[in-house]
C-alpha cells in the first residue's frame, strides 16, 4: 500500500514539475494584469509589450497576463487578500477613486514626468485625481452612450433620426417588423447617463447624505423605459447586455440600439459590410435637449504594494504618455471608436491618421463629448437600487413613484449602516 | 460504536496504524478547512480590509448582513427554489421510479443510462444548454410558442419564470440520481407484502397507500432532506443563468455572498459574516440528515 | 388468467413508454447541443430550430474553439484531465484509509477526531472561499497543479460512505488474517480494497467529476495557461463569444464527454452503489 500511495505522489509530483517561468536576460519584470476585450485590443497590447520588452533602452521587461472580465473580479479580490497582486493592473475611471481611496493603490505624481502631466486635457485629470493626487496616467475616454442606428431602414419609411422620446418610440414602433425590433433598451450600469440627463443630478445628493430620486425627472425616465416594455416597442428581454448590444444593428436584430463608442470596433471588425449602414447619434431626451452621456475609460493604475513601481511607471509612460504616435496607434487599431486624454494626440490624430475623415468620430466629438459628464463613484450598490426601481417598474408592475421611493428607502438605510455621508472622496 | 465489543488480538498496534491511516485526510481536512474556517471566525468579527488595517466591529457585520433587503430578499427566493424543486422533483422521480419498475426489462437500463447522463454534466454547460434552449431571440422554445401564432416568451424577464427556468435546469440535473434511489426504495419492498395483500383483497390504490407509502418512508425523507441542503446551497445555476435577475428575483445567499467578495461596497468581514450564517442554516439541515443517517444505521445493527 | 397477463403486458407497454418519453426528454438537451454545435454562426440562434439538423454541417465552430490562443481549449481539457484524474485516485486513496481505520481500529481519541473530520461535511465551501485562498497562498501554491489538486482531496463525505461500506463486512477473515499476523495495512490492501469495488468507483468518480466540474476555485487560483480547467474556460468563453453560441457550444459539447464516458464505463458499479447508498 505505501509503495503503490509513493508511486501515486511522485507521478503527481512529477507532473508538477514544470520547468519554472523563465527570466529575461538583466532585466526586471514587471507584471501587468490586462483584461480582456475585443481581439484588436488584445493584438494592440500584445504588440506594444513586446515592443517595449524588445527596446535595449529599457530596464524593465513587462510580464503581461490577460484576464476575462467574468473573473476579474474575484480574481483581484483573492490576490489582494493573498498579496498577490500584479506590479499594475487595469481599472476604469470610476472604480479609480475607490482604488485609491481604500489604499490599493499609489499615486503617480512623481514617477511620471510633468510634460505628460501638461499635455492632459484638465477635465480627464480630473477623473485620475483623488485629495490631489494624481493615481494614474489615463489611456482613453469612450462616451458610454452611443445610439447606433440603422440609416437604411429608416430612410425606408422617411423616419427622421429620433431626438425626443416620443419620436423615439414612434419610429420604433414603425420599425418593429416580424423578424425585427425597431429598438432595444437595456438597463445596465449605463442608466448613468440617463438619469443625470433626465433629473440633472445623481439619485443621491451632493453631500451623499441621503437618496435624491424622486423628482420629476426620475418619474418621467422610469414612465418612458416602463411604456417601451409595456407596449413591446423593445424586446422584452435584451437580446444581448449592452456592452455588446451595437452589434445587434448589424446583425439585422434590430433597428436601433444603445451602446458604449467601443461598439464601432466592434461593428468595424465583425460586419465591416454594413458600416456604411449604420449611423452613431447621441441619445434621445424627453425634450430633445443635449443627452449627457457619462464618459468613462480604462488605464493602468499601479499597485499600492507593487514590487516595481518605478518599472510600471516607466511602462505607463512609454506607452501613453511620451510619443504622441505610439499612443495615437491605439486609437487608429481601435477604428477610432475611443478618445484621446491628450492634446498632442489629439492633434496627431486630427492631421496624421484617418480619423479626420471619420464620419462617426466626427458625430461623437461633436454631439457627445462636449456634453459628455464623468461617471458617478458612489457605491455600486446605490445604482444597482435605481436599476432595480426600473426593473420594477418593468417587470412587476410598480409605478414610477412606488418603486422610486423603495429605492429611496434602501439608499437611505445603505448611506446609514456605512456612515456613507463621511465617505465622499474630494 | 460498531465495534463495541470487538477485541481484536493485536489491539495494541492499532494506535500506530489508525493514526497513520486517518493522517492524510486529518492533516487535509485540517489545512483546508479549518485553518481557513477559524480564520474566517476571526475576521468576521471586524471591518477586515485587505491593504489596511482590520478592526474589531463586535457583531455589527451580523447585524448588517440580517438588516440587509438583498440578503433577505435572497433567503425568500431560495425558499421559493425549494417550495418548487423539492416536491415536484420528489413526485416525478416517483412516479419514474414505478415506470422503470414496471418497464420492459430488456429497455430498463437504457433508460436508467439515459436518465443519469445529465447527472454528470457540471453547472456550466447545463446553463449554457438551457440558456440556449430558452433564448429569446433563436430558441427551440421561443421558435415553438411563434409558430402557434403567440408572441415570444421573455423567460429571464419574469421573476416566476426564471425562476421556474432555473428550477428545470436544477431538476433536469438531479433527475437520475433521485430517480435511481427512489427505484432502490421500491425494489427493496418485500414482495410478499403485496402477496399478502392480494391475498386480503386489496386493490392497486390500497396497496400503493398501505403498502407502497409506508415502505418508502425514509427514503422520502433521506431524498427530500438531501434535495433541500442542496438547493439551499444553489449558486451556479442562477449565477450563470440570470446573474440574479429580473430584479434580485433568483438571487440566492450564496451569490449574495459571492457577489459581496468580489465588490467593494461591503468590508470582507461582512462577507464572512454572512457566510457563517448560511453556515448555521445549511449545517443545521445537514446535520440533521446525517442522524437520521445513522439512527437507520444503528436500527440495522 | 389470459386477461391478467393481458393487462400485465398493457402495464408494461405502458411503463416503457413513459419511461422512454422520460429518457429522450433527459437526453434531448444534450443531443440539442451537439447538433447546434455544428451549425453556422448565423444559423445557430436565426433560422428554423425545428429543422434539427443543421443545413451545412459545418466544423466551423470547433476549428475557432481550436484557435483560440486566449484560453486553449485541447490544453485545457488535458490539464483538467490531469488534475481529475490524479485527484481521484488520491482521494479515494486517503479518504477509504481514514474509511476503514475508523470503521475497524480502534486508537485513542478516534471520537473525537471521527467527529472533527465529519463536521466538515457541514460548512459550504464558499463560507470558507476567501480564507482558502488566504492559506494556499501562504502554502505558496498559487499557480501550480497542487492548488487545484490538494484542497478538495479529504473529503468527510466519502469518507463517511468509505467507513459505512467497510462496517457492513464480515469480521471472520480479518480475524483470521490477523491471527496469522497480517499488518492493518496488508488486510486493507488485500481483504477490504478487492471487496469494494463500488464504493472506490462511485467515490472516484464523484470527486473526479467534483474537479472536472468546477469553475470558482480555479479562477480564483490559476492564471497560467498551462493551468487553465476546462470549466473555467468555457465560462469565459461564454462571455467573449456571446456573439459566437456555436462556439460555446462546441467547448460545451467536448468538456462534457469525458464525464459521460468515465460513467458508461462505471456505469454498472454507479447505478449499484447509488442504490446501496440510498438505502442505507
Amino acid at each position: 500500500m505505501k509503495r503503490i500511495l509513493a508511486v501515486i505522489l511522485v507521478a503527481v509530483l512529477a507532473i508538477t514539475l514544470m520547468p519554472a517561468a523563465f527570466a529575461a536576460e538583466g532585466k526586471t519584470e514587471v507584471v501587468l494584469w490586462n483584461q480582456i476585450f475585443e481581439d484588436w485590443n488584445r493584438a494592440w497590447s500584445e504588440k506594444m509589450v513586446e515592443e517595449f520588452n524588445s527596446d535595449p533602452n529599457q530596464k524593465y521587461t513587462i510580464k503581461q497576463e490577460f484576464v476575462d472580465g467574468a473573473a476579474w473580479d474575484e480574481k483581484v479580490a483573492a490576490a489582494r487578500a493573498a498579496n498577490v497582486m500584479p506590479d499594475m493592473f487595469l481599472v476604469n475611471y470610476s472604480n479609480l477613486k475607490w482604488n485609491a481611496v481604500d489604499n490599493y493603490i499609489q499615486p503617480l505624481d512623481d514617477l511620471i514626468p510633468q510634460a505628460a502631466w501638461d499635455d492632459l486635457h484638465d477635465n480627464v485629470k480630473e477623473m485620475i485625481t483623488v485629495n490631489g493626487k494624481k493615481f494614474a496616467y489615463p489611456m482613453m475616454l469612450e462616451p458610454a452612450v452611443v445610439m447606433y442606428y440603422r440609416k437604411d431602414l429608416l430612410a425606408e419609411k422617411n423616419l427622421e433620426v429620433p431626438k425626443t422620446w416620443e419620436e423615439f418610440i414612434n419610429v420604433a414602433k414603425e420599425l418593429t417588423t416580424n423578424d425585427m425590433y425597431g429598438a432595444t433598451m437595456n438597463y445596465e450600469w449605463s442608466m448613468w447617463g440617463w438619469e443625470y440627463t433626465a433629473a440633472g443630478h445623481w439619485p443621491i445628493a451632493d453631500d451623499w447624505a441621503s437618496a435624491n430620486n424622486q423628482d420629476q425627472g426620475y418619474i418621467d425616465l422610469l414612465t418612458f423605459i416602463g411604456d417601451l416594455y409595456a407596449n413591446e416597442y423593445v424586446p422584452l428581454q435584451p437580446l444581448e447586455g449592452y456592452n455588446g448590444s451595437a452589434r445587434l444593428v448589424a446583425d439585422d436584430s434590430v433597428a436601433i440600439t444603445f451602446s458604449g463608442s467601443w461598439g464601432i470596433a466592434a461593428i468595424m471588425n465583425d460586419f465591416p459590410e454594413m458600416a456604411e449602414k449604420i449611423g452613431v447619434a447621441a441619445a434621445p431626451t424627453k425634450d430633445g435637449s443635449p443627452f449627457k452621456s457619462t464618459v468613462g475609460g480604462w488605464t493602468y493604475v499601479i499597485d499600492a504594494k507593487a514590487r516595481q513601481p518605478e518599472g510600471a511607471a516607466a511602462f505607463i509612460h512609454w506607452l501613453l504618455g511620451d510619443e504622441p504616435a505610439r499612443t495615437a496607434s491605439f486609437f487608429e487599431a481601435a477604428n477610432f471608436s475611443k478618445y484621446s486624454a491628450r492634446k498632442s494626440v489629439d492633434e496627431y490624430l486630427a492631421t496624421e491618421t484617418a480619423a479626420k475623415d471619420d464620419q462617426w468620430m466626427q458625430t461623437i466629438s461633436q454631439d457627445i463629448i462636449p456634453h459628455a459628464i464623468a461617471e458617478p463613484i458612489y457605491a455600486w450598490d446605490i445604482s444597482a437600487q435605481m436599476l432595480t426601481a426600473i426593473g420594477e417598474v418593468v417587470t412587476a408592475g410598480l409605478t414610477p413613484e412606488e418603486a422610486l421611493a423603495n429605492a429611496a428607502e434602501q439608499i437611505n438605510q445603505f448611506i446609514q449602516n456605512n456612515n456613507y455621508a463621511e465617505k465622499k472622496p474630494d | 460504536m460498531s465495534t463495541k465489543g470487538y477485541h481484536s488480538p493485536t489491539q495494541r498496534m492499532d494506535l500506530r496504524t489508525g493514526y497513520l491511516m486517518i493522517i492524510p485526510s486529518l492533516v487535509a481536512l485540517f489545512i483546508f478547512v479549518y485553518i481557513p474556517l477559524f480564520m474566517a471566525l476571526e475576521k468576521s468579527f471586524t471591518n477586515w480590509n485587505f491593504y489596511g488595517t482590520s478592526e474589531p466591529v463586535g457583531f455589527r457585520n451580523f447585524e448588517l448582513v440580517l438588516q440587509n433587503q438583498l440578503f433577505r430578499k435572497s433567503i425568500g427566493n431560495i425558499l421559493w427554489f425549494v417550495l418548487m424543486i423539492i416536491p415536484a422533483q420528489m413526485l416525478l422521480t416517483f412516479l419514474f421510479a414505478h415506470a422503470l419498475k414496471g418497464m420492459s426489462t430488456r429497455l430498463g437500463p437504457f433508460a436508467k443510462t439515459s436518465v443519469y447522463v445529465p447527472t454528470v454534466i457540471s453547472g456550466i454547460v447545463a446553463s449554457v444548454i438551457f440558456l440556449f434552449i430558452f433564448n429569446y431571440q433563436g430558441g427551440i422554445i421561443n421558435f415553438l410558442v411563434r409558430q402557434l401564432g403567440m408572441k415570444r416568451i421573455a423567460f429571464f424577464n419574469d421573476p416566476w419564470l426564471a425562476r421556474g427556468i432555473i428550477a428545470i435546469t436544477s431538476m433536469w440535473m438531479g433527475f437520475g440520481s433521485l430517480s435511481l434511489i427512489m427505484y432502490a426504495g421500491l425494489m427493496n419492498i418485500p414482495v410478499s407484502y403485496y402477496e399478502a395483500a392480494e391475498v386480503d383483497g386489496a386493490n392497486t390504490l390500497q396497496k400503493f397507500l398501505r403498502i407502497t407509502i409506508p415502505s418508502m418512508k425514509n427514503v422520502f425523507i433521506l431524498v427530500a432532506i438531501n434535495l433541500t441542503t442542496g438547493t439551499l446551497q444553489m449558486f451556479d445555476l442562477p449565477y450563470l443563468m440570470t446573474g440574479g435577475n429580473p430584479v434580485n428575483n433568483t438571487l440566492t445567499p450564496m451569490m449574495y455572498i459571492y457577489n459581496n467578495f468580489k465588490s467593494a461596497d461591503y468590508s470582507m468581514g461582512y462577507t464572512v459574516a454572512a457566510a457563517l450564517l448560511m453556515m448555521l442554516v445549511i449545517g443545521t439541515l445537514s446535520s440533521f440528515v446525517f442522524r437520521l443517517i445513522r439512527s437507520e444505521k444503528s436500527q440495522d445493527e | 388468467m389470459m386477461k391478467t397477463k393481458n393487462r400485465h403486458s398493457i402495464a408494461v407497454g405502458i411503463f416503457t413508454v413513459i419511461a422512454l418519453i422520460v429518457s429522450a426528454i433527459s437526453l434531448f438537451p444534450l443531443v440539442w447541443m451537439i447538433i447546434s454545435s455544428f451549425k453556422e454562426a448565423k444559423e445557430v440562434l436565426k433560422a428554423n430550430p425545428l429543422r434539427f439538423f443543421p443545413t451545412v454541417w459545418v466544423t466551423e465552430n470547433y476549428v475557432k474553439l481550436f484557435d483560440d490562443t486566449t484560453y486553449p481549449f485541447l490544453q485545457a481539457m488535458w490539464s483538467t484531465a490531469l488534475v481529475a484524474v490524479s485527484a481521484a485516485l488520491l482521494s479515494v486513496t486517503i479518504n477509504s484509509m481514514a474509511g476503514y481505520a475508523y470503521a475497524r481500529l480502534n486508537f485513542r481519541g478516534k471520537t473525537l477526531l471521527w467527529r472533527l473530520s465529519i463536521f466538515t461535511m457541514y460548512i459550504p465551501g464558499i463560507t470558507i472561499l476567501v480564507t482558502s485562498f488566504v492559506v494556499v497562498n501562504r502554502m505558496g501554491l498559487l499557480d501550480t497543479y497542487w492548488v487545484l489538486i490538494l484542497p478538495g482531496l479529504a473529503s468527510a463525505y466519502s469518507i463517511f460512505f468509505f467507513r459505512q461500506f467497510f462496517l457492513n463486512m464480515p469480521m471472520a477473515t480479518e480475524e483470521a488474517a490477523l491471527i496469522d499476523g497480517a499488518s492493518r495495512f496488508r488486510i486493507f490492501w488485500s481483504i477490504f480494497i478487492p471487496n469494494a469495488k463500488s464504493p472506490f468507483v462511485i467515490m472516484g468518480t464523484g470527486a473526479f467529476l467534483g474537479y472536472w466540474n468546477s469553475f470558482l476555485w480555479p479562477a480564483m487560483t490559476v492564471t497560467n495557461t498551462q493551468y487553465l480547467q476546462v470549466m473555467q474556460v468555457i465560462r469565459s468563453y461564454n462571455n467573449m463569444y456571446s456573439n459566437a453560441y456555436g462556439v460555446v457550444l462546441a467547448g460545451s459539447a467536448l468538456a462534457a464527454l469525458p464525464p459521460i464516458i468515465v460513467f458508461l464505463i462505471f456505469q454498472r458499479h454507479i447505478v449499484k452503489g447509488l442504490m446501496i447508498s440510498g438505502i442505507k
